[in-house]
């Protein structure tokens, strides 16, 4: 008698512990878009700016794309302009990491479309290690991709997400299922091209940026500069013009240092080895701190307008325009 | 392999005790016990397989003096000779083993210090329990010396050593314990109800060091982190949060021990009974670590004289067991003083009996677990800068500042006391993490400890409830980290 009730307690436990926490990662899983719906204003955005996009037509286009560097640094109008050509700018936020924005970007080009990438260092050297930011985003407001993305990386995500802090935390903040002031605001702060409009002047809190982050150990291929190259093939492949280029940032006495060369050098060989056509040198992008507006990577509108103008000094030279695929470098 | 990794948790814990019991139930006792062994191996290789040939080389080493010092007998004074220089052959190989790999940069290091010199210090890594497994074999060789008991199988003497719920952090075995249960045939069948109060031990061993431990842990290294310039409430709660996290770590890996020993009918000693709640740094160490308590008195204590040649001879012996007890934790003049400090407070117990004054026990509890409390920042601080800045922070030298926090709803304090945003006081947590601090010491104190509640264990909806719930938040907490967080003790 007694050992069957050993036996019940022992097969019983097991089997309710781990059904419980499977059922308890299915709630997280299923339920996320109602838990935590913080950042999804950065989505409503993407879409509005999707639609930019997609109102274009079947015309040749140039698309910006990127981080907020890119986002608060070209101006598609001023590019537009230059070109005759419609111009967008896609570029919204880095925190997204750069596998997810190219991702996004795929569903808006087509063929004879020229993608210009201005990236920050961070995309460079980033590793396949997702940010709790991207995985609560991916999770909530883009169940389309999270759904695509391989049973492991979902697998991943979902533990992420399944800590007591961070269910509670979310739980607590009460959110409705979209932010929709976030949106509106999003959406009033960027014209018809994409471009920001409300970066004029100097932001009252202006957050100092160190040095770049440069690759540990030595110049290798990171998980992002694999999904930068992997994106410049797909493009490749339908036609599409690619072209990296380095993202706005603030003039650092450390840039003159030995190593800043030696990794901005590697990475001008890779993208050359790796049959990647690429704008300018990252010492092109650098500008006095006074032009920036909220962060090192931000510009004002003077910076943006400097930058653009630069740009398409380099992209007349680089003859780019959209049309038939050649080979650049 | 960690006891709190998904792998160990859902692959080799369950495959480990199902294929040897499977084997037991056929009857191939002999190929359940090489089960065992290969798994244990498996087990420590899998963190580092370099140092499988050494734990592996110990173990025959080992064996071989026992089986030497077995063969000797007593005949004559000739044998007994042998026999002696046999053991301190033993002994100092095993010494030489730890000494190598624990104290060689530790040495050099001092050597540099003190003579100005310039070796070049080899940054040895530590391989995993080699503290524990070197101890565990010392202590079967005097065993086989005194009693002459040594083990005449090789894969019993190899169970006995590597078994993987004790091999990296104990508890301390004497090869008696283990022995009858090695050959006894009831043991090896299937039992139920060491499974089920198996499972429960290991539960509450996993909630400890994955919830209670880590939680503590993290506020604790937040504290010394800013060890320099806590204030007096930031000071207490770094401390205290360091003693129970080690609390819970440690007592959490033996109950996890204890438990996963038991699933396979191996009963181990408790190594812990509520040290908290000691009401003197004697009954403390009755308490701590009770295995190593243990050893420490067979194997150092006594043959140092112990009590038997008067006060003065004992107090030696008592300093020198501690300062040995501190150098065992760690290589470092911390872990050193720490150990000095036991010591000292071992021979003021002593003296204190010796007046026949009896101490209030309240007072007696305040002014062990404080002690004991204190003492533990120079068992964790990376420096003696961080040792006694929290000290000072403890005694109020870095002022008597409350949490920014706080602010608001102490206002009318304002003038009088001052508001500081150091790390305790930047949280919006600060009371939440006081309570849940003041909690867990109350549940350290009059809460039934897990040997005590495994005793009391029950099968029933109340167990199976309470068993479930620690291993669902256990399970969440373990899938919603990266990296499962070390043993404090694995280290050692």
């Amino acid at each position: 008698m007694m050992r069957d009730q050993y036996k019940n307690y022992f097969y019983v436990t097991i089997f309710a512990s781990l059904t419980v926490t499977l059922l308890y990662c299915m709630a997280v899983y299923r339920w996320w878009p109602w838990i935590d719906t913080e950042n999804c204003w950065i989505d409503d955005c993407m879409v509005r700016k999707e639609m930019l996009a997609r109102g274009i037509g079947d015309r040749p286009k140039i698309v910006f794309g990127g981080g907020s560097g890119t986002f608060c640094g070209v101006r598609a109008e001023d590019v537009q302009k230059a070109f005759g050509i419609p111009t967008v700018n896609m570029a919204l936020n880095a925190g997204l990491e750069i596998d997810y924005i190219l991702s996004r970007l795929k569903g808006v080009l087509r063929k004879g479309d020229v993608v210009i990438l201005p990236l920050e260092y961070e995309h460079f050297v980033y590793a396949d290690k997702s940010s709790s930011y991207k995985i609560s985003f991916v999770a909530s407001c883009d169940r389309e991709y999270f759904l695509g993305l391989p049973w492991r990386s979902r697998a991943k995500y979902v533990f992420s997400l399944i800590g007591f802090n961070r269910v509670f935390e979310a739980l607590a903040r009460k959110r409705p299922p979209r932010n929709a002031r976030g949106t509106e605001n999003c959406r009033a702060a960027f014209n018809q091209n994409g471009d920001l409009t409300s970066n004029v002047g100097k932001a009252a809190k202006f957050e100092p940026v160190g040095p770049l982050p440069l690759q540990q150990g030595g110049f290798t291929e990171t998980y992002g500069l694999a999904s930068i190259k992997d994106f410049s093939r797909w493009c490749r492949a339908k036609g599409i013009r690619c072209y990296v280029t380095y993202a706005n940032s603030v003039r650092l006495k450390d840039y003159g240092d030995e190593r800043y060369h030696t990794y901005f050098e590697s990475l001008q060989n890779y993208f050359i080895k790796n049959d990647m056509a690429f704008i300018g040198t990252p010492y092109d992008f650098f500008f006095p701190l006074e032009l920036f507006y909220d962060t090192g990577y931000h510009l004002n509108k003077d910076g943006v307008t400097l930058r653009t103008e630069q740009l398409i000094v380099m992209m007349r030279k680089m003859n780019i325009v959209p049309g038939p695929q050649r080979r650049f470098h | 392999m960690l006891f709190n990794s998904p792998l160990f948790l859902f692959l080799f814990l369950p495959s480990a005790v199902a294929v040897y019991l499977l084997l037991n139930c056929r009857g191939w006792f002999l190929l359940s016990k090489m089960w065992v062994v290969s798994a244990s191996l498996l087990f420590y290789g899998y963190a580092n397989v370099k140092y499988l040939p050494l734990i592996s080389g110990s173990i025959l080493f080992n064996y071989l003096v026992g089986i030497s010092i077995g063969r000797c007998g007593t005949r004559n004074d000739i044998a007994g000779s042998r026999r002696k220089g046999i053991l301190a052959l033993g002994i100092v190989v095993n010494l030489v083993l730890l000494g190598y790999f624990k104290y060689t940069d530790f040495f050099l290091t001092n050597i540099n210090n003190i003579l100005n010199l310039h070796f070049s210090v080899l940054r040895i890594a530590l391989p995993l329990g080699i503290s524990f497994f070197t101890f565990t074999q010392v202590a079967y060789l005097i065993d086989a010396y005194k009693e002459s008991t040594a083990e005449s199988g090789f894969l019993n003497y190899a169970l006995f050593v590597s078994f993987f719920p004790r091999l990296l952090a104990g508890p301390i075995m004497r090869y008696k314990e283990m022995s009858p249960q090695l050959g006894a045939v009831a043991d090896k069948t299937v039992n139920y109800r060491n499974l089920a109060t198996g499972i429960f031990l290991f539960s509450i061993g996993l909630f400890k060091k994955v919830v209670l431990a880590r939680t503590c842990g993290d506020w604790a290294n937040n504290g010394f982190e800013h060890a320099q310039v806590l204030t007096f409430i930031e000071a207490w709660v770094t401390s205290l949060s360091y003693s129970l996290e080690l609390y819970f770590d440690f007592s959490g890996y033996t109950d996890m021990a204890l438990g996963a020993a038991l699933m396979f009918n191996f009963k181990l000693p408790v190594n812990f009974n509520s040290p908290y709640r000691a009401i003197n740094i004697q009954d403390f160490w009755s308490r701590w670590h009770m295995t190593l308590s243990r050893f420490l008195r067979d194997y150092i204590y006594i043959p140092l004289g112990g009590n038997r040649y008067g006060d003065y001879k004992r107090y030696q012996s008592l300093l020198i067991t501690f300062l040995v007890c501190g150098l065992w934790h760690g290589a470092g003049w911390l872990f050193i003083f720490w150990g000095f400090l036991h010591g000292v407070a071992m021979v003021v117990y002593h003296l204190w009996r010796k007046l026949n004054v009896r101490m209030n026990t309240f007072l007696a509890w305040i002014l062990t677990f404080n002690f004991v409390n204190a003492s533990w920042l120079f068992f964790r601080a990376k420096d003696w800068s961080d040792a006694v800045g929290v000290l000072k922070g403890m005694v109020g030298i870095n002022g008597i500042k409350l949490p920014l926090s706080w602010s608001a709803d102490l206002g009318f304090l304002s003038g009088r006391i001052a508001f500081t945003d150091g790390w305790l006081g930047a949280t919006q947590r600060t009371w939440e993490i006081i309570f849940i601090i003041a909690g867990f010491l109350l549940l350290t104190l009059f809460g039934r400890n897990s040997n005590q509640t495994a005793e009391h264990f029950r099968p029933g909806w109340v167990a199976g409830l309470f068993t479930v719930s620690l291993l669902f938040v256990a399970f969440v907490c373990i899938f919603a980290t990266d990296i499962p967080s070390k043993f404090i003790y694995v280290n050692f």
